[in-house]
């Protein structure tokens, strides 16, 4: 397969945190970071029939609850100091294969099915923080280094107690509290209003997901949840086809329960589809089209809830169970490229 | 090692028992008869698809046979002929009406297939010799589990509003809410609302209203306060809310639906041992009347090799289901010095009636069940007739012949296909409306579980034999409940003619009987079981009359606890798994005095 790389991302904030206009820009990136995970963790998912790999299937699964709760932090993040979470525009969406936006570009992204090829790009994304690694906001080499420089520009905005006032300005009924609205699952959202909540909530994104070198267990006690392990490590556990145990080291491959993969047992979804190429097999055009529509759907909703009304989350997941259903349908109809794939969504914004 | 107490059941009352004591530092052992395969998520997996797979899915589909542990199933049940009982399942069954309702033994017993609903009992409910002077007193009264209700809402995570619940009395404790919000009411639950709008029916003289109100569901909703809701065990993430997935019976795909193995999960393991594949064979007597030890046979394989085990401690916890306790009293020689185990026994014979609406209805959406007809579940009427719930379901005719396969089926039969096909389908099924009345039944020194030589299981244990038929009390009801039938029928613009009360093939339904009701009419009535087994080891206030006092300890054995549906002097209206486990954590403080 012929991959066309995507020309360099232009950057679009300033580099550095210096203003909170730079802290609101480098949050809707994040924004953006967040979500660009989603798809090709969903085309995972949505690829392994129902009812097979079950251990795969839960891992993954988990994965992506917890991407959408760290898209809610990003938005409290972003409405505590004023800003407006943009979700339902083009530019919002990335076009696979991608970079992910503000790394230093060291691997593309695709949407694949559940392979181990899939897997390698997901441990990429998630790859652990060393424990000397450094903030850096817009050439990341892994996600933690990013959020310790949103981190740092937010203590920098905030060295004073009058600047950290000003800093927090959001209206508070802007941020999405509780359960209410909510489907629970990754977790809860943390309500941020000063630098301490912001602390948390971005804890909170780094430790359930890329974890640091040093750590693997992803330590919640707040809501007396089991512990669990940071996504790096879920994923390995899919990849290795073992379970860690608590005395594994973050440097081993894991040496627990072997965890039952069947790599064969999933749609042979074809790599980053795009409506266009269907435009002559008009029953998957239209197929493609009614999932983008949804998705579409569903990011104006997402906006909607991040922009002062939290209530409209509960009209954005009954859109992510039609999402599923149509993604499963695509998985099951031959792509048309001769050789052996189906079609699958392609994740494109429609306006 | 000794036990402070041994459990023998790991379904929704073991479990509850298993917690309480566990969580209060008492060594339990749990001996379930059935495999543990629910614990795990991939475990649980082998369930759903396996119902995927069934052709009939029955209320028992999902879960394997089981040779040494066996329980009944839907497919067992046949008309039973006069006189010759019928021996097609496990249950034996003397007839004159079969036994409709099946149960199950697994981990996690039957609540891995119930429906979830769980209305309280209304206060008459415990007074109905008092009040109307027909069936019995309970030793409790609604006041006494008032605290105990709270908390079996809070344990398995029930959704409701208060303010729908307050009816017949139903009063809750000082600023007390359900866990969770009540399930959004479909919209066929809104169009029968509508229909039904100031419809009264009159019974024995006096006028009752027929109106649709929201049901108390252990199924997970949007949480109140600092309430959050368990999700599937070894999957937390998954069935936070219910998905309206529609198969809470048999098997919710996602574990929104509460079952007993989410309290398993959340017992103390330091303490609490659960040990499956063994069934209790019998309870060993001692000199002073104490229960002394529990004989067990261990199973490796199912039909496979077997060891017989005992074990002993200082108290002994019967939660095997109303039927299975019953045996296991009876096969002991244990705790029957009233002669009333194993007596008693009630279900809710459940009718029905349906029809083709003229417009839409909204049927098949959202879970099977979210509303009811809860408003004649008390009233003067029960001193000459049972009461009972009217079941509202959101899956158009449902048990009346499975739609909506058996509609493709029967419109391919007649030619269509393609276009026309749907289209009918389309027309047809959304305006399918079916009435269920679950009705009560009077407790019955003849209707009871007996064991006998003649009938055993692959392992040496009784099957349980069972005899069993309805009086006029719930045969009148039946005719009465014909009253609501038509007059919601009417409101809806079905004509008497397009209104149906029996099954398109009765034959398929093993309950029949040609009744005269006082008025001398005819009536052909069918029912089937609800899977409401109450009344084998009933509680009461004296032993000569009951089994067990209201802390369901044992009159004749002070270490033995017989408890859930079966302590149930009479069965109400309610689906009892709620008011069972409310029964039981009343039961707790008595257990842990004997253990302190």
């Amino acid at each position: 397969m012929t991959k066309t790389v995507p020309a360099a991302a232009t950057a679009r904030c300033r580099p550095k945190i210096e203003t909170v206009e730079d802290l609101r820009c480098h949050l809707q990136i994040a924004l953006e970071l967040e979500h660009a995970t989603i798809p090709p963790y969903l085309c995972a998912l949505y690829s392994i029939p129902d009812g097979s790999n079950a251990p795969a299937s839960a891992l993954v699964r988990s994965v992506v609850m917890e991407e959408m709760l760290h898209m809610v932090l990003v938005s409290n993040l972003l409405n505590a100091i004023d800003g407006h979470p943009k979700l339902a525009h083009a530019e919002f969406v990335p076009k696979y294969p991608t970079y992910l936006p503000n790394s230093d570009q060291s691997f593309l992204v695709d949407l694949l099915p559940f392979s181990r090829q899939a897997l390698d790009i997901f441990l990429k994304i998630e790859r652990p923080t060393p424990a000397d690694g450094q903030p850096d906001p817009d050439h990341f080499h892994t996600i933690g280094e990013f959020y310790l420089g949103i981190l740092a520009g937010f203590e920098q905005l905030a060295s004073t107690p009058d600047a950290e006032r000003a800093l927090f300005s959001g209206a508070q009924s802007r941020q999405v509290t509780g359960a209410s609205w909510y489907y629970g699952g990754g977790g809860e959202p943390i309500e941020v209003h000063d630098l301490a909540s912001a602390r948390r909530a971005i804890e909170e994104i780094s430790e359930q997901g890329e974890g640091y070198d040093h750590t693997m267990w992803d330590h919640d006690d707040q809501f007396g949840e089991v512990d669990e392990l940071a996504h790096y490590f879920r994923f390995n556990e899919i990849r290795c086809e073992r379970r860690y145990t608590t005395t594994d080291s973050p440097h081993q491959r894991p040496t627990g329960a072997a965890v039952l993969v069947d790599w064969t047992a999933r749609y042979p979804m074809c790599a980053n589809p795009k409506a266009s190429e269907f435009a002559g097999q008009p029953d998957i055009h239209a197929m493609m089209m009614a999932f983008n529509s949804r998705y579409s759907a569903l990011l104006r909703a997402l906006e909607q809830a991040f922009n002062g009304e939290p209530a409209a989350l509960k009209a954005a997941v009954p859109i992510m169970y039609e999402l599923k259903y149509c993604a499963q349908a695509l998985m099951a109809v031959p792509s048309g490229r001769g050789d052996g794939t189906t079609a699958g969504p392609s994740f494109e914004f429609v306006g | 090692m000794q036990y402070d107490a041994i459990v023998v059941g790991g379904g929704p009352i073991g479990a509850h028992v298993a917690k309480k004591l566990g969580d209060a530092k008492k060594r339990v052992l749990v001996l379930e008869a059935g495999r543990a395969g629910g614990l795990t998520w991939e475990g649980y997996r082998t369930y759903v698809d396996s119902f995927y797979t069934q052709l009939v899915k029955d209320t028992n589909s999902p879960y394997p046979m089981n040779a040494s542990a066996p329980f009944p199933h839907e497919t067992d049940l046949a008309r039973i002929a006069k006189g010759t009982p019928d021996l097609t399942g496990y249950q034996v069954q003397n007839g004159p009406q079969a036994f409709a309702s099946t149960y199950l033994r697994q981990l996690g017993g039957t609540s891995l297939h119930w429906l979830g609903t769980t209305p309280r009992f209304v206060p008459h409910d415990f007074h109905m010799r008092t009040k109307y002077g027909v069936g019995v007193d309970w030793p409790l009264t609604y006041a006494d589990l008032e605290p105990y209700y709270r908390e079996a809402e809070f344990s398995m995570g029930v959704s409701a509003n208060r303010l729908d619940q307050e009816m017949h009395g139903v009063w809750f404790g000082e600023g007390y809410d359900y866990p969770m919000e009540r399930i959004p009411q479909s919209y066929s639950d809104q169009v029968l609302d509508r229909a039904t709008d100031g419809l009264t029916v009159d019974f024995a003289g006096r006028a009752y209203p027929v109106g649709v109100s929201s049901l108390a569901q252990a199924r997970n909703s949007i949480p109140r306060g600092t309430y959050r809701p368990v999700g599937a065990v070894g999957n937390p993430e998954m069935g936070q809310r219910c998905e309206g997935n529609s198969a809470c019976i048999p098997i919710c795909p996602v574990q929104a639906k509460y079952s007993a193995l989410k309290t398993i999960a959340a017992c103390d393991h330091d303490y609490v041992t659960v040990t499956c594949q063994a069934v209790v064979s019998r309870l060993i007597i001692g000199d002073s009347g104490r229960i002394t030890g529990v004989e067990y046979i261990q199973y490796e394989t199912e039909g496979g090799n077997t060891t017989t085990q005992t074990v002993s401690a200082t108290i002994v916890v019967l939660a095997g289901h109303a039927i299975e306790n019953a045996k296991l009293l009876l096969a002991s020689g244990a705790s029957n010095g009233s002669d009333q185990v194993g007596r008693n026994l009630m279900d809710h014979p459940f009718s029905y009636a349906w029809a083709l609406a003229p417009t839409t209805m909204g049927s098949f959406r959202g879970p099977l069940q979210t509303s009811g007809i809860e408003t004649l579940r008390d009233g003067d009427f029960r001193r000459q007739f049972a009461a009972f719930r009217v079941d509202l379901s959101n899956v158009g005719w449902d048990i009346v012949n499975y739609p909506p396969d058996s509609n493709v089926n029967d419109a391919v039969n007649a030619g269509l296909f393609g276009r026309r096909l749907r289209a009918k389908l389309a027309d047809e099924l959304p305006r399918q409306v079916r009435l269920g009345y679950d009705l009560e039944q009077l407790p019955e020194s003849r209707n009871r579980v007996t064991i006998s030589n003649e009938f055993r299981d692959a392992i040496g244990c009784f099957r349980p034999v069972i005899d069993y038929d309805l009086s006029d009390y719930t045969w009148q009801s039946m005719v009465e409940s014909m009253k609501v039938s038509n007059a919601v029928f009417e409101r809806l613009g079905i004509p008497p003619e397009g209104r149906f009360f029996e099954a398109p093939n009765a034959d398929d339904i093993p309950d029949e009987e040609n009744y005269r009701a006082p008025d001398g009419k005819d009536y052909k009535l069918n029912f089937i079981g609800a899977g409401h087994h109450v009344g084998t080891h009933r509680m009461g206030v004296n032993r000569f009359e009951s089994v067990t006092n209201r802390d369901q300890r044992s009159w004749d054995h002070e270490n033995l606890y017989i408890a859930g549906c079966g302590s149930f002097p009479t069965i109400g209206t309610a689906n009892p798994t709620l008011t069972a486990i409310a029964v039981t954590l009343r039961s707790i403080p008595d257990m842990l005095r004997q253990l302190r």
